[in-house]
């Protein structure tokens, strides 16, 4: 073994990774929910 | 009622396929004899580069596709591409810099990948900051697929340059995070991951043109 | 072909018409290119040494902050007195209009550059004249590449909010392979050595103008509009 092992770089590296991609995929729920929830105000209006 | 449309089960498929690649990456592949357990941000660290580069491809072929055609759809998809290129070279960058702290003993070093993944990284959020910046749907399109061709065609003008340039000012690292041969059940693994990060990709990708397609039918 | 060039000429001499009348730019540029020299020689410090193991990055600096200005502006001109609509009217193919301002664009930089060049040999004490030829091939091929990516930004963002922050953002990356590769043929020059030890980087040089301006002439048409 020349190296030690690390293990929190490791962890730290994919952890900052899943907050990312987690991060973006909630950011898309957000835009989907609110995207779709416009149209129903605008009925609403216009009703 | 439980959704199942096309792009839920792609999520799963995607999620599933992640977890995979941890078992692979974590449990199936071996301890590497030099670097140790840390070689295992390569699990993570080669997929996010090459689904970039994916991303980047797929900007250029619908940025072409948008100026041949003029349909808003390939814009869409242009920008969504560009988009996760973006987040995929982030995390590059990032894993790399964790990486490059105990295996060179430094966050950053101007290694010809890192520098060229850097580079790319900030012609690409110009790229949206350009998007970010124009209103009208149409010229914004237009503007876009320009800056989207020019930088795909970019690609590999930084890559030979910043090559050379590394070539000339410093000896190559010895130790690096890629390392040289690599064996067959790292190999397996790596593959496996490569696999989950394009099914990931893929699916933020519908993901994405989805949502910008509803923001545009809403705002009609 | 004949009438194509004509109309490309004729942007360009429009362009030099209005810059030796009103010499808003060049004398702006030419200024500004000035206090860059103070600034780097403050940055520096006193020491030639350093200074000069410095340089042809300092020379590179200079050149393309100098080109921001210069090539932020010259789709500017056209923003007053609905000129840019007279453009969009003129008839035939749009490109003839990119060649005439990348001409433009490259007589300006062009200019600018040779001023430059100027006041690092008087300020920084180099003998410019004895590696001038070697010199200036390199200028002009990185002068090109700049100028072809300029000129179509230069376009794009005259029309766009918050221009002056956008052209060097999406600018500067996009040129980081002109840059390494102008200043790394620039150290071979002005250590005397022969041009051909930076032939691998003129190659470069010379394929990326060939891409910047196929691009730029087939996609200015996209970019150029009302």
């Amino acid at each position: 073994m020349i190296m030690p092992d690390n293990w929190s770089y490791v962890a730290a590296a994919y952890l900052l990774a899943a907050l990312a991609v987690g991060g973006y995929w909630r950011h898309l729920g957000r835009r989907r929910r609110a995207a779709a929830a416009r149209p129903a105000r605008r009925r609403e209006r216009a009703a | 009622m439980p959704d199942r449309s096309p792009r839920v089960i792609l999520g799963w498929l995607a999620g599933l396929a992640l977890l995979a690649g941890l078992g692979a990456g974590f449990g199936y592949a071996p301890r590497e004899d030099i670097q140790g357990n840390v070689q295992r941000i390569m699990y993570l660290h080669v997929p996010a580069v090459l689904t970039a580069y994916l991303a980047f491809v797929v900007t250029l072929v619908a940025s072409a596709a948008y100026l041949g055609t003029k349909r808003l759809g390939w814009d869409r998809l242009a920008a969504g591409a560009a988009e996760l290129g973006v987040l995929f070279m982030g995390i590059t960058l990032l894993s790399g810099s964790i990486w490059g702290k105990p295996t060179w003993g430094t966050w950053w070093t101007w290694d010809a990948r890192l520098t060229s993944t850097a580079v790319l990284f900030l012609v690409y959020v110009g790229y949206l900051l350009l998007r970010a910046a124009v209103e009208e749907p149409e010229r914004r399109a237009r503007y876009a697929a320009v800056v989207g061709i020019l930088a795909a065609a970019n690609i590999p003008i930084v890559h030979f340059s910043v090559k050379w340039w590394r070539a000339l000012h410093q000896p190559s690292t010895i130790l690096g995070p890629q390392p040289a041969p690599i064996a067959p059940s790292i190999k397996l693994a790596l593959f496996v991951n490569v696999i989950a990060f394009a099914l990931l990709f893929v699916y933020l990708l519908t993901s994405r043109v989805e949502v910008a397609r509803l923001e545009e039918e809403a705002a009609r | 072909m004949i009438a194509y060039a004509r109309r490309a000429f004729i942007v360009l001499w429009k362009d030099w018409l209005i810059e030796r009348r009103s010499k808003s730019s060049l004398n702006a540029v030419v200024f500004f290119a000035l206090i860059l020299l103070f600034l780097f020689q403050f940055a520096l410090g006193p020491d030639r040494e350093r200074l000069h193991a410095a340089l042809p990055g300092l020379l590179w600096l200079g050149f393309v902050l100098a080109g921001l200005l210069g090539l932020g502006g010259v789709f500017l001109v056209e923003r007053d007195n609905d000129c840019w609509e007279g453009l969009l009217l003129a008839p035939g193919d749009k490109s003839a209009i990119y060649v005439g301002k990348l001409a433009a664009n490259l007589v300006l930089m062009t200019l600018v550059e040779a001023v430059i060049l100027a006041l690092f040999g008087v300020f920084y004490g180099i003998d410019l004249y004895a590696v001038l030829a070697p010199l200036a091939a390199v200028v002009v091929l990185g002068t090109i590449g700049i100028a072809a990516v300029g000129t179509l930004f230069g376009a794009m963002t005259a029309q766009v909010r918050s221009r002056e922050l956008l052209f060097p953002v999406l600018l500067l990356p996009m040129q980081v392979p002109v840059l390494l590769a102008t200043v790394s043929a620039t150290e071979v020059v002005l250590a005397g050595r022969p041009l051909a030890e930076a032939a691998a980087w003129l190659t470069l040089l010379a394929v990326a103008d060939t891409v910047y301006l196929a691009i730029g002439l087939l996609t200015f048409e996209f970019v150029f509009d009302a």
